[in-house]
């Protein structure tokens, strides 16, 4: 279980103020998949950050009474110096489990082949991504960050990671960001949207989907922000 | 289960809070009853396992040894280059021009009493001045705080001056020059003064560098002269006065003194005073601390 407890996260960019996250006060079940959804700029990466623990809230908190995963996606924790092995060992050390385990389950999974033994920085975005979400999947968490990510690779690459995400889901719950509706609606049971700073808990993902394409057809409500700066 | 495990904040306005009852919800047996899962809800920071801090330590540990010693031919020796030239060029260069040094009569003994531990000032605060900037990608890991950045390379880099000292002293004392006297008291205090002002003037160095990348440049330009004015080269007490009071300002002429007294049983070193220096390393530290923390904030907050 994750609860966000008056939760506010606001931005002070060049003179005006966004804000991610109102006074946010949801739960988030244990071992439930919640798909996370809202227009380009809400705030969801932002808003898995501060779950995961790396970016800090403006006030409140976040609890929880099981592990988290750190942020799985495009903008990765990964060091560019690094190889995505000399990455992968680095994780298994901060995380106390065996590395040349997770070295090689890694190795497996992502299908870097050659580029494992080469610095992160020479490496595509999708390449990264499946790093890092190989590294994500090879450690035990209560609760799973997954940004973007399965929309990497080919199709069976695609396939491959659902199959071993789902397998994950069946003893650990996910916080889920995705554009694509379909991949949405196949791996979450429950949503949550986020808009104008607001976090609405849906049992239901279809009901989540619905309210989001809802909001999709409104324009954005800025001129608020802009007027409190 | 139902929401009362959380209560709504005093200024949140009932229409915020927007999760609906779940009657469907399995807690898949994972959770005890709802007094206990309330007590079991910690921050992320709380939920770390108490060694958490000492392994991501460790992990960054392992991982500068293979970027900083594993890559160039040679590795690790090169840390032995920079003293062993310096007090060489030294030794070279006033043993021609002078019959004995300020103290004793090995030119060898005098230069490497003082340099080595100027450098663990010096090679420690560089050292500590680039953790952070150097682990920028890996503080995103939630597991992964400055203080670690910081704890890890200090941690490594007196290890390794350490050693170079050991490795140095030992040739120069027990192989080319022995001699009688040895106290490692004042030695001894002399590099935990050095070190202690590397970690507090490394963590200051480290924040300024950080908000105006233009510092270290700075830094380095500054200290070229530090060498002359701490005492190595020319012992404190032939300085005239009122040049020698303002010089022990520095806090390195209090460690370069205090070692040499362990080296040389005749020599007092009056001026050295040891509190100065550590109330020197804490402001500097402290200092450096409270803005690195501000700093920390705001780079999380990009």
């Amino acid at each position: 279980m994750i609860v966000l407890r008056n939760l506010t996260k606001e931005f002070r960019m060049a003179g005006t103020r966004k804000v991610v996250a109102r006074n946010l006060n949801v739960t988030f079940p244990t071992g439930v998949s919640v798909g996370l959804l809202g227009r380009n700029g809400a705030g969801k990466s932002t808003l898995l950050q501060i779950i995961a623990g790396s970016v800090a809230p403006t006030s409140g908190e976040v609890l929880s009474d099981g592990d988290i995963s750190f942020p799985v996606g495009l903008a990765t924790s990964m060091h560019p110096n690094m190889t995505g092995a000399q990455n992968t060992r680095f994780v298994a050390r901060i995380y106390g489990v065996d590395t040349d385990e997770l070295v090689e389950f890694v190795r497996d999974f992502a299908e870097l082949e050659g580029h494992y033994h080469l610095p992160v920085r020479t490496y595509s975005s999708g390449m990264r991504a499946r790093l890092s979400f190989g590294i994500n999947m090879g450690l035990k968490f209560d609760t799973y960050l997954i940004d973007e990510v399965t929309a990497t690779g080919d199709a069976a690459f695609r396939g491959k990671s659902e199959a071993l995400f789902q397998d994950r889901l069946r003893d650990s719950g996910a916080l889920f960001v995705s554009h694509s509706m379909g991949t949405m609606k196949r791996m979450c049971e429950a949503g949550a949207v986020l808009e104008n700073g607001h976090l609405t808990y849906y049992d239901d993902i279809d009901e989540a989907i619905a309210q989001h394409e809802e909001n999709m057809t409104r324009k954005p409500d800025n001129a608020a922000d802009e007027l409190q700066r | 289960m139902t929401m009362d495990t959380t209560p709504p904040g005093p200024a949140g306005p009932s229409g915020e809070f927007a999760a609906p009852q779940r009657p469907g919800y399995q807690t898949g047996g994972r959770d005890g009853d709802s007094l206990d899962r309330d007590t079991a809800l910690r921050t992320v920071r709380q939920r770390l396992p108490r060694l958490a801090s000492l392994r991501t330590i460790a992990a960054l540990i392992l991982r500068e040894i293979g970027t900083s010693y594993g890559r160039s031919p040679g590795g690790f020796l090169w840390v032995f280059a920079q003293p062993i030239l310096g007090i060489g060029v030294m030794v070279a260069v006033f043993s021609t021009g002078f019959r004995t040094p300020s103290l004793g009569t090995s030119f060898a003994v005098f230069f490497a009493s003082g340099f080595l531990p100027y450098m663990m000032f010096t090679a420690v605060t560089g050292s500590v001045t680039g953790s952070v900037g150097a682990a920028r990608n890996l503080l995103a890991y939630p597991r992964v705080t400055f203080m670690d950045a910081i704890l890890a390379r200090y941690f490594l880099a007196v290890m390794v001056q350490l050693v170079v000292s050991a490795v140095i002293l030992g040739v120069i004392l027990g192989i080319l020059y022995p001699q009688n006297y040895l106290g490692i008291g004042p030695i001894l205090n002399a590099y935990v003064m050095a070190a202690a002002l590397a970690l507090g003037m490394g963590i200051l160095n480290c924040v300024l560098t950080l908000y105006y990348p233009v510092w270290g440049t700075v830094w380095s330009v500054a200290t070229r002269p530090l060498v002359i004015l701490s005492g190595v080269i020319l012992l404190h007490d032939r300085i005239p006065m009122p040049y020698r009071e303002w010089l022990e300002w520095n806090p390195l002429v209090h460690v370069v003194g205090a070692s040499r007294t362990g080296f040389y049983y005749s020599y007092r070193g009056e001026y050295v005073d040891t509190v100065y220096v550590y109330m020197f390393a804490a402001i500097t530290g402290t200092v450096g601390l409270v803005f690195l923390r501000r700093y920390y904030r705001e780079s999380m907050e990009r």
